[in-house]
């Protein structure tokens, strides 16, 4: 028992391994928030008019707006006068080779065990890093380019494929949707634009990298992935954020459309800084990811491992609108010290036959706080919908919390939906099982975090898993071992 | 939030309260002043996410909102007594919230039952020391129930005693053709070591829209084992808001059934205090929705100490427009370690146009806890009609059996002598009716 105890308090001191800083020059506008700070922000990303008046609405309509208070999160007040809301790194907007590339920034990737070069060669892995908020290297473009896969920036999409973006920019997150996604639309600096065209299969595993580095700058991302008909593409996305005192607030918004017979596999894995033992400091990431099957036979599927963040908002959603189409939503949530997490799915059948499959594995310890927040909605013409849920929860000593918040709702009366939750701690004869077999508590609590967590790792692609892994034991370090 | 609503309320109970006499009992008095205060910063809940999520899917502000006139103190209750239930009993009745007579009874055993008003005139510290002590205090309810009450249900078994007898609540809501609202207040008082049984029958006097609004308080001592079955059986006019308290000693048992048949709106809510360690709870219900029925079923489970148990099983069956809703949540305190809660919820829907909604939810402080919950909502199963038809069983018994079947487990539970067949033939009906 003395020695589980010691484990748990290990477990608690585990400190954050991406703690650094990069000292490359940025270049950051006042802070505040106003109509004159969203038309710069266009300004000095070169955008044309309807981009301009696009964010002001959302702008104007976010005032409107106040913080969604439903999460089961205690949210310190955020002064949003307060934040930088653009920081781009001051060197030269584009690179034609890595040689370019500031060397600083490059030892920072390679801190973050993000090997550019590595991935070109041995993994086949287009990364299109994002640090602040530019787009500092996307590379393999071409290869992409060959198969008419569109893979760059979402502000070289705004200039070189307006019309794409303007056609599908908010059709899927209006910015009228929450409080976030009217200011991400707002004030968004960067991020990611995929189109896969008509039948392409896109031949590697598209991922992108999110840091959030200049200190009280905050990071809203805008990722559009667009997988044309009869189209395939694997995206991932990892993110990490060097130790800082404060607060720095992420709210991204990431937009799928799935069209007829495509289908989009989405990954991240996010371990933002999430703040120290005491609950100082750590990323806010209020996040608004959600795709849509617009065709016949779309499929989406998300998998998250969540591991970062000092307070987590994120729901990655599926409209399952075209006939037959399908949900799918994996998830490992680690919340240790102080973390809260509030996270989990909306699946919104519409289309006849629709199907979704949610997994969600919560794993609490320390004092933290984690929540499964999931909706099933099936509306009144989607006969025959199908949806089966399970949610777990583990506990991990007796100071946090582990809550469970579905809500099913069920207008169709040929559809099917199940749903099991379950809440327990390691069982003491899992572990004196293991104990009798000669492996330590240690690797016992190990092995089985690592089992608990398996039907959601396998679903990440092969890279990311491995890393997710190492994140786990990273997380719940001392107990893992 | 605006309150016209509220101060529609706040002005109707003050020309009220104006035109009562000073005949009133001090102690219920005490109570409703300091509902006025409450009610005066409460608010009458929209549905929505507000109010820790618990009106997600019912708005009761529209209900509140009607004309009608409130029951004031009624004519004595004559229950009519060709809709009683053939249950051998104590009988209680209650006509629009009050007690005709306001008398109490008292067995020799030293169990009394009756008027809450007579209760608290005759045995004022009794009452005082339990009435208006478990409500939550941002329950805009039962200050509104505390503040019109004219009346309501007491029973009180003491230390060791063990009733034989069930206590029968007839409860009746109208009059004649006038639309109305009526509120109460209720308290049951269950002493170390006691035992006893409650059917509680919800029924209206004709078919004029009426509104129920009632809140209860049920103290369940040390080792104490307590059973209570509702039946809900109200005209299709009929609103209910009723909320309930329950708080459970060390090594108390406490079951209750809930069969909500007819009513046009029925929203319970029922809180469940689990103080002291080794309690048990059992708390089940039924659902039958048709035609534009909404039943709402909110639940809240909270652990609060150590080694406790609880139970939830509720079945819903919506049809027509009708719309079932089940929202439960299993609190765990922390430090109530070695808990083991079960909670789960099967809803059938037969049509389009009808709606089954749940929400079970676990919200959990302690690790060495059991804690699980489990949503189904799926239709009949037609393989299983399939079988039935085969064997010379026309599709409508077969879909009665297995409606039949799939309410009855729940209903089966209750150990009150001739209730289930009761229940179970009520369902029968209510289900052909589907």
């Amino acid at each position: 028992m003395e020695q589980q105890d010691k484990i748990w308090d290990d477990l608690t001191g585990s400190d954050y391994k991406y703690g650094f800083v990069t000292d490359i020059d940025t270049e950051t506008i006042p802070k505040g928030l106003n109509e004159d700070i969203v038309r710069l922000i266009s300004q000095k990303k070169g955008e044309p008019d309807w981009m301009t008046e696009f964010r002001l609405k959302a702008y104007r309509h976010w005032r409107t707006l106040s913080m969604p208070r439903w999460a089961h999160l205690d949210i310190p007040e955020i002064d949003f006068q307060d934040i930088i809301y653009y920081a781009a790194p001051r060197t030269k907007p584009k690179y034609e080779s890595l040689d370019e590339v500031d060397p600083e920034l490059l030892a920072t990737f390679e801190k973050l065990g993000v090997p550019i070069e590595e991935r070109m060669l041995l993994a086949g892995v287009a990364v299109d890093a994002v640090m602040d908020s530019v787009s500092v290297k996307t590379t393999f473009k071409e290869t992409l380019a060959e198969k008419g896969i569109v893979f760059c920036s979402i502000s070289e999409a705004l200039r070189d494929y307006p019309d794409l973006v303007r056609q599908y920019l908010g059709s899927v997150v209006p910015y009228t949707d929450n409080f976030f996604a009217a200011l991400n639309a707002a004030v968004f600096s960067d991020g990611s634009f995929c189109y896969i065209p008509k039948g392409v299969r896109c031949p590697m595993e598209l991922s992108t990298y999110f840091r959030i580095n200049a200190a009280g700058t905050g990071q809203f991302e805008r990722t559009l992935i667009v997988a044309d008909e009869g189209s395939y593409v694997s995206y991932m996305e990892g993110c990490t954020a060097p130790m800082r005192d404060e607060n720095q607030l992420h709210a991204a918004v990431v937009e799928i459309v799935v069209l007829k017979d495509a289908e989009v596999k989405y990954s991240t894995v996010q371990n933002w800084y999430p703040g120290d033992k005491d609950g100082r400091g750590g990323v806010y990431n209020f996040v608004t990811k959600r795709g849509m099957c617009r065709g016949e036979n779309a499929r989406l599927s998300w998998t998250q491992v969540e591991t970062g963040s000092a307070i987590t908002w994120k729901y990655p959603s599926c409209i399952l609108a075209g006939d037959n189409s399908v949900g799918e939503f994996y998830s490992v949530a680690v919340t240790n010290n102080h973390q809260q997490a509030d996270t989990g799915t909306r699946m919104i059948h519409l289309g006849r036959g629709t199907r979704s499959r949610i997994v969600s594995k919560g794993i609490s310890a320390g004092q933290s706080q984690n929540s499964y927040r999931g909706l099933v909605r099936v509306s009144r013409k989607a006969e025959g919908a199908r949806n089966y849920s399970q949610c777990d929860s583990l506990l991990i000593g007796d100071r946090c919390g582990a809550h469970t918040f579905p809500y099913i709702e069920v207008d169709n009366p040929s559809a099917v939906v199940e749903h099991e939750a379950t809440t327990s701690k390691i069982g003491e004869d899992q572990l004196f099982y293991c104990n009798q077999r000669g492996l330590s508590t240690e690797d016992a609590v190990g092995l089985i975090v690592n089992g608990y967590a398996k039907e959601v790792l396998n679903k990440l692609p092969m890279e990311f898993a491995v890393e997710a892994q190492k994140l786990l034991s990273i997380s719940l370090e001392g107990s893992v071992g | 939030m605006e309150r016209s609503l509220e101060n529609r309320w706040i002005e109707r109970y003050r020309a009220w309260a104006a035109t009562r006499g000073a005949a009133s009992v001090p102690l219920l008095e005490a109570v409703r002043r300091k509902a006025l205060e409450a009610f005066e910063r409460l608010e009458i809940p929209a549905k929505g996410s507000g109010h820790g999520d618990r009106y997600h899917y019912t708005d009761l502000r529209t209900a509140f909102a009607g004309e009608y006139r409130l029951a004031t103190e009624a004519a004595p209750a004559s229950a009519t007594d060709s809709d009683s239930l053939p249950i051998q009993g104590h009988r209680i009745r209650l006509l629009n919230g009050g007690c005709g007579e306001k008398t109490l009874t008292r067995l020799s055993n030293g169990v009394i039952f009756g008027s809450l008003a007579a209760a608290a005139r005759q045995e004022p510290s009794l009452v005082e020391r339990y009435y208006d002590t478990l409500t939550d205090p941002q329950d805009v309810f039962s200050a509104m129930s505390a503040l019109w009450m004219q009346d309501g249900v007491f029973v009180y078994v003491p230390t060791g005693v063990e009733e034989p007898l069930p206590f029968v609540i007839e409860d009746e809501v109208g009059d004649g053709g006038e639309a109305l609202y009526c509120f109460a207040r209720h308290l049951f008082v269950f002493e170390r070591g006691s035992a006893a049984r409650l059917v509680w029958d919800h029924r209206s006097r004709g078919e004029a829209s009426t509104l129920k609004c009632g809140t209860r308080e049920v103290s369940v001592g040390e080792d104490a084992r307590i059973e209570m079955v509702e039946l809900y059986r109200l005209s299709a006019q009929a609103v209910s808001v009723s909320g309930g308290y329950v708080r459970q000693a060390r090594n108390s048992r406490f079951e209750s059934l809930s069969a909500s048949f007819n009513g046009a709106l029925l929203r319970h809510d029922l809180t469940v205090m689990l103080d002291g360690c080794g309690a048990e709870n059992r708390t089940d219900g039924v659902m039958l929705a048709g035609e534009a029925e909404k039943f709402d079923y909110t639940t809240d489970i909270r652990h609060h100490v150590s080694d406790c148990t609880s139970s939830e099983q509720f079945k819903s069956i919506a049809s027509g427009e009708g719309t079932a809703v089940f929202s439960g949540r299993i609190y765990v305190a922390p430090d109530a370690q070695r808990t083991n809660a079960y909670q789960q919820n099967n809803g059938l829907i037969l049509n389009t146009g009808a709606h089954v909604y749940t929400k079970p939810q676990l919200e959990i402080y302690a690790d060495d806890v059991k804690c699980s919950h489990g949503a189904t909502v799926g239709q009949l199963d037609p393989e299983a009609i399939y079988y039935m038809r085969q064997r010379g069983i026309s599709l409508q018994e077969a879909r009665r059996l297995q409606m039949y079947g799939f309410v009855r487990e729940v209903l089966g539970k209750t150990r009150i002598e001739g209730l289930a067949e009761v229940l179970e033939a009520m369902a029968v009906d209510k289900i052909d009716r589907l």
